[in-house]
This record gives C-alpha cells, structure tokens and sequence, in this order.
C-alpha cells in the first residue's frame, strides 16, 4: 500500500514537473508519446510496487544467444 | 533540429574521455585479469589500439553522412519506415539496457560498500534525478559542468597515483605471457566491448559540435586519454594489490584505495575513489539518457526531446531495479553481453556496407 502511493506520488511529481510543457504541446500528437511511455513507466511500477517480481529483458537476452554463442 | 545547443570540440574531447572512465574505472582491473592475469597492460593496450580503430570507424560514419544523428543516418540509408524501426530497436535493446546497467552498477556500489543498509530505491532516485535534470537542462550545460569536474577528476586521480607509488611491486607483473596470448587477446575483447563499443552514441552528439569536421582528432583523442588511465588504473591495481585480489574482488580499485597508508596519517581515502566514480558515471549516464531521449524524439517526430526526459527516466528506474536478478546472474550473463555487444556493433558496419553499395548518402 505505501508502496503504490509512493508510486502515484512519483507519477504526480512527474506530471507536475512537466504541466508547463504539457500546455505547450497540447492538442500535439507528441503527448501520445509521452503518455505511451509514461503510462509504460506507471503500470511496470505499480506491478512492481504490489510486490511481483518482474522478469529482467536480460532473460530473453539469454535464451537467444545461449544457443548461439555454445557453437562457438 | 532537436537540440539548439552547441558544444565546442574541446568540451567534445573531455565528455568523450570522461565517458570512456564511466562505469569502467571501478570494474575494469578485474573483468581483464580474470582472464589476462599478470598481462593486463598488454590487453588492455591492444583492447586501447581496437578501440582507436572503432572509433575512427564511427566518425568516418558520421562524415560519410554529413554529420547527421544516428536517427538520421539510418533513415538516409535504409528509408524513412526501416530506418526507423531499426533506430527504435537500436536505441531500446542496446543504449536503453546499458543505461539501466550504468544506474544499476552505481546502486550496487553503494549498497555494497558504502550505505548498506539504504534501499537501493533511493539510491537510484537521487542519482536519477540529479542525471534527468541535466539532461532537462541541455547538452550545453551538462557538457559545462562536465568541464567543471575535469580539474578535480585529475588532481584525485593524481593524489592517488603518488601515494601508492611506494607500494608499488613490479614482480606482481612478471612473467610476461605466462600462459600465451590467446588469454591477452581474449581479455582485450572484453575491453573493447567496455568501455569502446559503448562510444557508438557521440554518433548523436557529433552534429552538435560547433566545428563537426574538426571531431576527428578530439574523438580520438578523448578515447586515448579516458583509455590510457583506464589502463593505469587496471596496471596499478596489479602492481600494488596483486593479480589474484585484482581478479577476486568486484570493486578492485575502491580495494586499491584502502591500501593507501602514509604514517598512519593519510588514510582511509577510498571515498576520494568513489567520489572520482561518482562523477564520471554522472556523465556517462547523463550522455547516454540525453542520446536515449534525442533518438527517441527522433524516431517518433516528437518536436522537444526534453519532453520525453522525465518518462524514459520512470523506465529507467523500474527496469534498473530488475535488471539483475542477483550478483551472481551478471557474473553468468557477462560473456553473453560481450557478444550480444558486438551483434550490435554489426549495425554501424551494416550501414558502412549498404552506403558502400548505395554510393555517396548526401
């Protein structure tokens, strides 16, 4: 729970900081961007936030190239 | 363009040195004697030479293209939509991912051997916040401040370097080759994929240089300074510590600072290691944010790349905090990244290769 409000408030901060420029380029399809990215951002820390461990890219990374790299 | 700053070549020179030093100054000793053992001056020279081949490489790129961004080079060479898609692949799996290694490597030291009980969370944050607002703040400034750090950087370094130089035992480096030069040559790898290949991004800052045509001596040059001391650092390590500490420990030179003892009156100064490390990741971190921004900008139009600053910075954060599951996983993954590194050093001679073909891209 104090993790998920840390989560919003860091969300909040984030928007804050950025309400100037969000004005600027309002009606701008930079802000499907922005928004994209940052709602990325939101969901992985709430996931994180609630406690789940979330998988490393690094994984994947291996799986691919394990193989690969055993031939050599 | 994106960025209306302009830096000139001599800042250039010091942000490419002191981006070389980055992460590596910490942990490069034992990454090379792990396997060169007693010949890491060896490898590390040859990784030295390599890695002043690489980068006349990339800047050749740079001119061949007129000094556009990596965004654009790609766009020019393989069409507007291809172009795109490899630059945003370019700019997620390999500059992204190494952000998220440099915040993760800083966290790690701190929670190793400095605060231990401190959350790595806040860690990341404080560091984040302060790299995010120099990128906020443009490259002009952090390229200033950067120039500001340099005087202290050589005057700790310096400090350093004359106050172990009585413990110094040149036996530790002998015999020379002991066990043949495939162990040299293979260390030498690792150094070129750290710090060297890593250099592919001042590929988005050349074109902000005030005289673009002038880089190629300060590209090169910054990378033989930021090299040169890497391998100083790497040599005193073996000199004053020994080949078996070096290749043991993690942090072998914050080690290497605790040896320091003159009268039992100067000591305990590893910190002025650790501030040394503090500021050339700054660097690195806040070049390889502000490069990850701009080529994000570019790939999506987006008209400022200080708009997308603060969200890349919320990814990066979360994925820092994932990206090793444990210590012992980025000891098992290291080989990996070696070649997953060189996969993607295949793109730049990719585009070399297709400019070839496609004859002269302006």
């Amino acid at each position: 729970m104090v993790y998920t409000i840390i989560s919003l408030l860091i969300i909040g901060a984030i928007l804050l900081i950025d309400k100037r420029k969000l004005k600027k380029y309002k009606n701008s399809k930079d802000l499907w961007v922005y928004f994209g990215i940052l709602g990325l951002g939101f969901v992985l820390l709430l996931i994180h936030s609630s406690g789940r461990t979330l998988p490393t890219p690094l994984y994947w990374i291996s799986a691919v190239l394990k193989p690969i790299i055993s031939i050599f | 363009m994106l960025e209306n700053g302009k830096i000139s070549v001599r800042q250039f020179t010091v942000l490419v040195a002191l981006y070389t030093v980055g992460t590596a100054i910490l942990i490069i000793p034992s990454i090379l004697a792990a396997k060169a053992m007693q010949d890491i001056w060896i490898a590390g020279l040859i990784g030295l030479g390599s890695g002043l081949g690489l980068v006349f490489f990339y800047w050749k790129i740079s001119e061949r293209f007129q000094f556009m961004n990596l965004v654009e080079i790609l766009e020019k060479c393989f069409g507007k939509w291809i172009g795109k898609a490899v630059a945003f692949s370019y700019f997620t799996f390999y500059i992204f991912i190494l952000s998220t290694f440099v915040l993760r490597d800083i966290g790690d030291f701190m929670l190793t051997v400095m605060m231990v009980e401190t959350p790595i969370e806040a860690i990341h944050i404080i560091f984040l916040a302060v790299v995010l607002y120099g990128v906020k703040l443009g490259l002009e400034a952090f390229t200033r401040t950067t120039e500001l750090f340099l005087p202290w950087i050589v005057i700790l370094f310096v400090v350093l370097f004359i106050t172990l130089l009585p413990q110094i035992e040149f036996t530790n480096i002998l015999p020379i080759m002991e066990n043949g030069i495939q162990p040299v040559l293979r260390s030498s790898l690792s150094f070129i994929v750290f710090p060297f290949l890593e250099l592919v991004v001042f590929l988005m800052i050349i074109p902000y240089v005030n005289e673009p045509k002038k880089t190629k001596k300060a590209f090169l040059l910054g990378t033989a300074l930021g090299g040169g001391l890497l391998i100083l650092i790497a040599t005193l390590s073996i000199l004053v510590i020994g080949v078996t500490e070096t290749a043991r420990s993690i942090y072998p030179t914050y080690d290497l600072s605790k040896t320091i003892n003159i009268r039992e009156f100067f000591q305990r100064v590893e910190a002025f290691m650790a501030l040394i490390w503090f500021i050339t990741v700054f660097v690195k971190l806040v070049v390889l944010t502000y490069a990850l921004c701009l080529g994000m900008a570019s790939v999506f139009n987006v008209q400022d790349y200080k708009l997308l600053t603060l969200p890349i910075g919320l990814l990066l954060y979360i994925v820092s905090l994932v990206i090793f599951p444990s210590s012992t996983y980025l000891i098992e993954f290291t080989p990996i990244y070696d070649f997953y590194a060189v996969l993607w050093m295949l793109m730049p001679v990719f585009i070399w290769l297709v400019s070839l073909v496609r004859g002269k891209p302006v």
